[in-house]
């Protein structure tokens, strides 16, 4: 019996075991957090994507978490929410971002005094940062409008930017800010004087102080204020401005993780192998930018020696070059520097083939040489400026038929994106390469000029985007198909567990288990009111009290043939040893057992959960048959979406096509004035040296004896 | 910022040469079609937004089939300062077998360090009792290689488990511990 009780436990639990592979339920974990604590923890996820480099995925994990998490924790923080606005304006989502600052700030207005709160909350990501909301979404419009700068779409900028003056109501702006303020105002309104509503820095300190190092920004306000002054003819203003700039050592602008965070061409975290000496190229840009624009203020007052001093130092590298070697020569040619002004002109022809610049230098070296050497070298010298423009006609218009040809616009800016290529590209993350600012460059001249022009880079970048998001999309799809599969797999699987435990009956079994569990709870309870020592024997003490029992038979048996007494005795003494030992063990294995039963009805009342969430789900169709719509619904999207990209990337490259047609234009029509300025002088030239002829002919007439005949004998009848 | 300056430098050549010189420009068509640009830009837009809104209700879908919160589990990754630690990679066992590991590029390690937190792991258990054990390898703050283990016991119920391992800069040691810290909604 005993060992009967213990073999069905043992089954019980195997079974119990076997059973709640299912599922089961747990109770609670230890650690417990406040919400604010946790919504930081969900907010710090989109963090690390951040920085990682994966906008994307920092941008969905945003969203996730309001939409998971909303209904429990408050994480759709004034942190959150700007972090969420900072990553749209920087994949140039700026409309959502427009959106997303306008619901924060009318939040902001009702509930000031809670997200000053929340802005002050203590958290060590806070304390590196530790910035008030209204600094924030100053620093979100700034560099929203940056953005909107630099795509050329300057109205929106002046709209953004009127957004800045109208939040700095009731407070001044940070100094931190004001540059970028102000620099971008004189862009947006430019050449109109930008309407800034705060207290203006007075221009004068920004040039007269005489602190050794200034911000570089600084450098920009004053080169846009020097260059307003040169336009409305204050040349000695302009003059100041410029010679104070270039002999100006300007220190490179810090920016906070917000102003970081909002810029996409930020270097600090995503362009490791960026040179350190970055402020260092911007300084020397600075100065050398107002070298420049101090010798062409010269030249437009026509002081030549000035700007060809002013120039003779100019470094060979730097992002002024060709503006800078064209100025020189043509001023080294008005102060009578011959020689270089020649050479300049000859190099700037050979270096710059496509530069406006150049081509005017074509003329300017034909003149100079007509002038100061032979007209015929002049005359050969206007013959190479004309060969040069129509060799350049000739390229642009083979270019023009290229690009009009072109079905693929990106050949001409980028390698063939194709789904392969993309995918490795984008490793780790499939969409990282969606939302990185894309730059534009191309091998062809002719484009790469083009490409100046912000709006028609702007359009580029778009076709760029709209390709990354189609390969992305691509990959949506086979990630659809491959849900598809699973789900369909799933939903077998489903079919065949509950077909499975139909033929099993876990139900029947379960309980069977409880009858067996209820009939051991009542044996043991027996056994423990009858003190009935023997139910809870091992199995070996089972042997033994089979032994007596069989000794007292054989005794029994032989009783009356043998003197029997002497082995009665020694059987109890045996049996009265073992009754002892099972009593002295009784109490520890009757807790044992009872404590097992316990267990094992935990177990089974587990188990009934089990089996009825089981039971549940197995009749519950509607969960896979959910999953199964929203699947259908996606692939659906993403069909959706793919003809929408379709169709937006014809018109994109339409609209492409259309600018580049009218770039060609203005560039033919140009190269044909320079042609035609050629001809002109080549005629003029011509001209020139009939008359030369002329002169020289009636000079030498007198000389020249009447019977010699004055041309070649051949030529006579003809003439 | 590099960009922007040099463009604000661009921006104010193109400036400089429509207006001070006496020579043509050298710069490109400004024909800027700003209304084209703004309806181009505004279908962009509207597509990327709806791609990204596609691209988490696919996220979740996933989730939600292969990683029901009934047997979801996930493990998170810190680093609170990370000066004596410099961490390189980790690997994850649940009930001794391993699980997940991961290796940290710089930058990664970096975002960890800036207050970003990682999930390194997100599987299925069963309901019941676990142990997790997470081995970081990198280097101490004199440059050594180390290892920081943890072994945690867990319960998995009905609902997602969270776990966080935190690499705690202990300033009393002048090393780093690993701690777990379970998330509860």
């Amino acid at each position: 019996m005993s060992l009967r009780l213990h073999n069905l436990l043992k089954i019980t639990g195997i079974a119990l075991l076997a059973i709640l592979a299912f599922s089961g339920r747990a109770i609670g974990t230890e650690n417990t957090h406040d919400d604010t604590e946790l919504a930081d923890k969900f907010y710090r996820q989109a963090l690390f994507y951040y920085f990682s480099g994966d906008y994307g995925k920092a941008l969905r994990q945003i969203s996730l978490n309001r939409q998971r998490f909303s209904a429990e924790l408050n994480v759709n923080t004034p942190k959150s929410q700007l972090f969420e606005a900072g990553l749209l304006v920087s994949v140039g989502m700026h409309k959502q971002a427009t959106q997303s600052l306008l619901a924060l700030e009318q939040a902001q207005r009702t509930q000031r005094k809670s997200l000053a709160k929340q802005s002050d909350a203590k958290s060590k990501k806070d304390k590196r940062s530790a910035t008030s909301p209204q600094e924030l979404m100053l620093i979100a419009r700034l560099q929203l409008a940056e953005q909107q700068v630099q795509q050329g779409n300057r109205l929106g900028a002046q709209q953004t930017l009127a957004k800045v003056t109208s939040l700095s109501n009731g407070a001044t702006l940070a100094n931190a800010y004001y540059e970028q303020y102000y620099t971008l105002s004189q862009i947006a309104y430019w050449p109109e004087q930008p309407e800034l509503s705060t207290t203006v820095l007075a221009e004068q300190n920004l040039v007269t102080d005489n602190a050794e190092q200034m911000p570089l920004s600084t450098a920009y306000i004053t080169l846009n204020q020097a260059l307003l002054a040169i336009e409305n003819s204050d040349f000695e203003r302009g003059e100041a401005m410029l010679v104070a700039i270039k002999n100006q050592e300007w220190q490179a602008t810090t920016q906070n993780f917000w102003q970081l965070l909002f810029n996409p061409f930020s270097s600090q975290y995503f362009d490791e192998d960026e040179p350190t000496s970055d402020s260092e190229t911007q300084q020397q840009a600075v100065n050398d930018y107002a070298q420049l624009l101090l010798a062409q203020l010269y030249v437009k007052q026509q002081r030549f020696e000035s700007a060809y001093y002013e120039l003779k130092e100019f470094p060979q590298y730097s992002p002024y070059t060709e503006s800078a070697l064209f100025t020189f020569a043509y001023a080294a040619q008005k102060h009578g520097q011959y020689s270089i002004a020649l050479t300049l002109l000859a190099l700037m022809q050979k270096q710059y083939p496509y530069s406006n610049l150049a081509w005017q230098s074509a003329v300017l070296f034909a003149g100079q040489v007509a002038e100061q050497k032979s007209l015929a070298q002049g005359l050969a010298s206007y013959e190479q400026a004309e060969q040069f423009y129509l060799q350049r006609l000739t390229d642009l218009n083979d270019f023009q038929q290229r690009f009009l040809a072109t079905d693929n616009l990106l050949d001409f800016v980028m390698p063939k994106l194709t789904s392969d290529t993309a995918v490795k590209e984008n490793q780790p993350s499939s969409t990282l390469e969606l939302f990185k600012k894309q730059n534009v460059f191309s091998s062809d001249e002719w484009l790469q000029k083009a490409l100046l022009d912000p709006s028609l880079k702007t359009d580029f970048q778009y076709l760029k985007e709209l390709d990354l998001l189609s390969v992305h999309l691509r990959q949506q799809q086979q990630k659809s198909h491959w849900l598809a599969d699973t789900i369909k797999l799933n939903k077998q699987r489903k079919s065949e567990i509950v077909v499975a435990q139909q033929q099993q009956s876990h139900q029947e079994l379960i309980a069977e288990l409880k009858r067996q569990h209820l009939r051991l709870s009542q044996v043991v309870e027996l056994a423990e009111q009858d003190y009935d020592v023997q139910r809870f024997s091992s199995q070996t003490e089972a042997d033994w009290l089979k032994r007596i029992k069989k000794s007292k038979q054989l005794i029994s048996s032989i009783d009356g043939q043998r003197n029997i007494e002497d082995y009665q005795e020694r059987l109890s003494r045996v049996e009265g040893v073992l009754t002892w030992r099972l009593s002295q063990k009784m109490p520890i294995r009757l807790w044992q057992h009872k404590k097992q039963l316990a267990e094992i009805a935990q177990q089974l009342s587990r188990l009934t959960q089990q089996q009825q969430r089981f039971e549940t789900l197995a009749s519950a169709e509607n969960l896979l048959v959910s999953i199964e719509q929203r699947h259908l619904q996606s692939n659906d999207k993403i069909t959706e979406l793919l003809t929408k990209l379709s169709d937006l990337r014809a018109v994109t490259s339409n609209t492409l096509r259309q600018k580049v047609y009218q770039y060609a234009m203005g560039q033919r029509q140009l190269l044909q004035q320079h042609l035609l300025t050629a001809r002109h002088e080549m005629a003029a030239v011509l001209e020139q040296m009939s008359t030369v002829d002329k002169r020289i002919e009636s000079q030498l007439m007198p000389m020249i004896p009447r019977t010699v005949p004055i041309s070649p004998p051949q030529d006579k009848g003809r003439l | 910022m590099k960009m922007f300056k040099l463009q604000i430098s661009f921006v104010a050549m193109f400036m400089a040469l429509v207006s001070v010189t006496v020579f043509a420009n050298d710069e490109g068509p400004a024909n800027a079609n700003n209304e084209s640009n703004s309806n181009l830009s505004s279908a962009l837009e509207d597509i990327k937004s709806q791609v990204l809104k596609l691209n988490r209700e696919l996220f979740i879908l996933e989730e939600d089939l292969l990683f029901p919160a009934s047997t979801q589990v996930a493990v998170f990754v810190s680093v609170d300062v990370g000066r004596f630690f410099t961490i390189d990679s980790v690997e994850l066992k649940i009930n001794e077998k391993n699980v997940t590991g991961f290796l940290y590029t710089e930058r990664q390690r970096k975002a960890l360090e800036q207050g970003g937190i990682q999930q390194v792991y997100l599987g299925n258990l069963k309901v019941g009792q676990h142990q997790l054990t997470a081995i970081f390898t990198g280097e101490d703050a004199e440059g050594r290689a180390a290892q920081r283990a943890v072994t945690h016991q867990f319960e998995k119920d009905d609902e997602t488990v969270m776990i966080e391992l935190k690499v705690t800069d202990n300033t009393s040691t002048y090393r780093a511990d690993v701690q777990v810290e379970q998330w509860v909604l």
